[in-house]
């Protein structure tokens, strides 16, 4: 029975129906099934088997997003199930996402954003034109392990030099990996500032996260 | 062949009824939506002249007729001046001028080939190159210089093409401040500000984000520039399947909604302001929301942008010539040429990212330009078209050669090669035994050695002594104020 639900509601996700997914969860739910095993092997490895396909070129960003919602409307049922038994997921860490200040552009740090969480991290997405000190505060507020830094306009590139510095000079440099990103944002850009990590892309984005949190 | 004297129109990608169709629907977004003005002025100048403002959004829903209004004041036709007058731009009707663009970071090194970051020195090196290419109209932020103070760097780069060329010149202002002080450089170099409303020695574009969100810093400007009657480009970038609905049309409709109201606010700040209608629209690349700046479409939405700018009879500012390439290679030769004969036939006034750039905007090589220079050279005969005339048609010629003979030796055929034959600066034409002979060169090598003895011998005749002064006057004042 757990098996054939959770077939369903991976087939419901990759089929980016929103309103069958949550239909599914919901019939699991009531013929009282675990929540735990749903998310883990139905919603999860739905977004899995979506990253992949989006990495080789298979499936585009639409399908991302909308898959993205598909899996939300599962979670929307599932996860207040889940708190009600008294257990929860393990997430693989904790990212801030943020465009820094003067940079109003945020797509590229919206699509990373998806496939983070899509691969079982828990993000938190201030926005875009943020100063660096509204940034260290969510970073502090919310307890992350990882910051995320994007830019667009290669004007905006030395606020994540000036975003360093501060982390340093507030002694809390250690505490944080940070991984920059963005169309003008290359690998020796991100070296030359002393960022943990870069992402050349999305899916790279999201990989170099993973291995900057040891996973 | 006149570079100087190109006219397009011959491509319309828009039935007249379609034009109307999407300026109706454009009226419909901005009065039914509206759009964001991330500035207070900006959205009390729109609430005193009618529109419908909601603060604690930032919407401002513009009434049609305050739109249809406001373009009632801009002029059709714009003078962009250069250091030398029988280079200026007549922006107007379907005359065409090509320019580089927007702005790479990156540079292949001429003697090395290594890609690194651009310097000030490849600002004053790339501004002399375009200096003598011929079919290369204007100056548009060649490379962002990466050695000097990143807050003021426009006002550098701006500096290193007044020195370095006396065709036009133009930039994008890295903050409101630093617009107001491209202005005043402009006004050094045309020698005051009267002389400058005779004769505008640059001008400044500023553009909205789609969708709908005009920004802070490009708002100020847009007052500020608007109060001295500096000539500006107002237009917007949406880029379809991200910040643009993917039908071609959607996108268009988004870019005239986008541009309509930020030439409102300019008209309702100053009349008569002189404004270019602005479009770089592309696609993303659904693969992984990049941008898309080689894509075919983008030489079809500009075209279309063009049709739309001339039914408002402004001048048009618009794209066509890029490439996701990284090499100078078969994929930037074929995306950079098909995009530019499109715009071009479609008329843009001011075509930018004509020439020189790479790897989606962020990257650029001189020996690019040199290659591209070709390529512009050859769409400007496509321009050129076909005279039909009794000389051209060649009866008489046809009848003293007679069946048999041949046109080698004729007169007629010596006077009319040079005008009717576009003679390739650069790309090969010999037999592949000739070529290999002389050294069997890739086109790409050719084009660097050309690009090495333009900056080895072309000379600038430089600004007057006080001129120059007053420039850098300009930039170490910005650096005081607000460049730290």
């Amino acid at each position: 029975m757990l098996e054939l639900t959770i077939g369903q509601l991976r087939d419901a996700i990759v089929a980016i129906d929103a309103d069958k997914a949550r239909e599914v969860a919901q019939r699991g739910i009531d013929d009282g099934l675990d929540p735990l095993g749903m998310i883990n092997e139905g919603v999860r490895s739905a977004l899995d088997l979506m990253g992949e396909r989006f990495a080789l070129g298979d499936i585009f960003v639409p399908e991302i997003v909308l898959g993205a919602k598909a899996a939300d409307a599962a979670l929307e049922v599932l996860e207040p199930e889940l708190l009600r038994r008294g257990s929860s997921t393990e997430k693989l860490g904790k990212v801030l996402m943020a465009t820094v200040k003067g940079d109003i552009h945020d797509i590229g740090k919206n699509i990373v954003t998806l496939l983070m969480k899509a691969a079982d991290l828990e993000v938190v997405d201030i926005g875009a034109d943020k100063a660096g000190e509204e940034i260290l505060a969510a970073a502090k507020e919310h307890k992350v392990d990882v910051i995320g830094l994007s830019a667009l306009l290669t004007t905006t590139m030395p606020r994540m030099k000036e975003m360093l510095e501060l982390l340093q000079e507030s002694g809390v440099r250690d505490q944080y990996k940070v991984i920059v990103g963005g169309a003008p944002v290359t690998q020796e850009f991100a070296d030359a500032v002393g960022a943990d990590g870069y992402g050349a892309d999305a899916t790279s984005g999201v990989d170099v996260t993973k291995k900057l949190l040891g996973r | 062949m006149d570079p100087w004297n190109l006219k397009g129109g011959q491509l319309k990608v828009l039935a007249h009824h379609e034009i109307e169709e999407i300026h109706q629907r454009a009226l419909d977004v901005l009065q039914e939506v509206g759009c964001f003005f991330e500035h207070e002025e900006a959205l009390s100048i729109l609430e005193k002249h009618g529109a419908l403002v909601d603060r604690s959004t930032g919407i401002a829903k513009l009434p049609r007729n305050m739109v249809e209004d406001a373009l009632r004041f801009c002029p059709s036709s714009m003078l962009l001046a250069a250091r030398d007058p029988k280079r200026d731009i007549h922006a107007e009707g379907d005359r065409v001028y090509f320019g580089p663009g927007t702005l790479p970071i990156k540079v292949r090194d001429l003697e090395t080939g290594e890609i690194r970051m651009g310097t000030l020195k490849d600002c004053e090196d790339f501004a002399r190159l375009i200096d003598a290419l011929e079919f290369v109209h204007f100056f548009k932020a060649m490379i962002m210089p990466s050695d000097v103070n990143q807050r003021v760097a426009e006002l550098y780069m701006v500096n290193a093409a007044c020195n370095n060329t006396t065709k036009q010149i133009s930039s994008n202002p890295f903050s409101p401040q630093g617009a107001l002080d491209l202005y005043r450089m402009g006004v050094a170099v045309a020698g005051g500000e009267n002389a400058f409303k005779q004769r505008p020695m640059i001008i400044i574009n500023m553009l909205a984000v789609s969708p709908l969100h005009w920004g802070r810093n490009n708002l100020e400007a847009i007052i500020v520039l608007a109060r001295v009657g500096c000539p500006m480009i107002i237009g917007s970038e949406p880029q379809g399947g991200t910040t643009a609905p993917a039908p071609l049309a959607g996108q268009i409709l988004l870019n005239v909604a986008e541009t309509l109201a930020g030439i409102t606010l300019a008209q309702l700040v100053q009349p008569t302001t002189p404004v270019m209608w602005g479009n770089v629209g592309s696609l993303s690349d659904m693969r992984s929301g990049r941008f898309a700046s080689g894509a075919v479409e983008l030489g079809l939405i500009n075209a279309a942008a063009n049709q739309m700018a001339k039914f408002y009879k402004l001048p048009t500012y618009s794209t066509g010539g890029m490439s996701d390439s990284k090499i100078s290679d078969a994929q930037a030769g074929v995306e950079k040429a098909l995009q530019a004969l499109t715009v071009a036939l479609a008329g843009g006034n001011y075509i930018h990212d004509a020439a020189g750039l790479m790897e989606s905007c962020l990257l650029t090589s001189y020996e690019q330009y040199v290659i591209d220079n070709e390529m512009l050279g050859m769409v400007s005969r496509v321009l050129e078209g076909i005279r039909v005339k009794p000389e051209t048609l060649s009866f008489e010629q046809i009848k003293e050669v007679g069946p048999r003979g041949n046109f080698m030796g004729l007169r007629h055929t010596l006077d009319y090669i040079r005008p009717e034959h576009y003679l390739p600066r650069l790309f090969d034409r010999n037999t592949y035994d000739t070529w290999e002979t002389r050294g069997a060169e890739d086109i790409r090598e050719v084009a660097r050695k050309k690009a090495k003895e333009i900056l080895a011998t072309h000379e600038v005749e430089p600004l007057p002594r006080e001129v120059r002064e007053a420039l850098r006057a300009i930039i170490r004042k910005a650096e005081e104020t607000y460049g730290k």
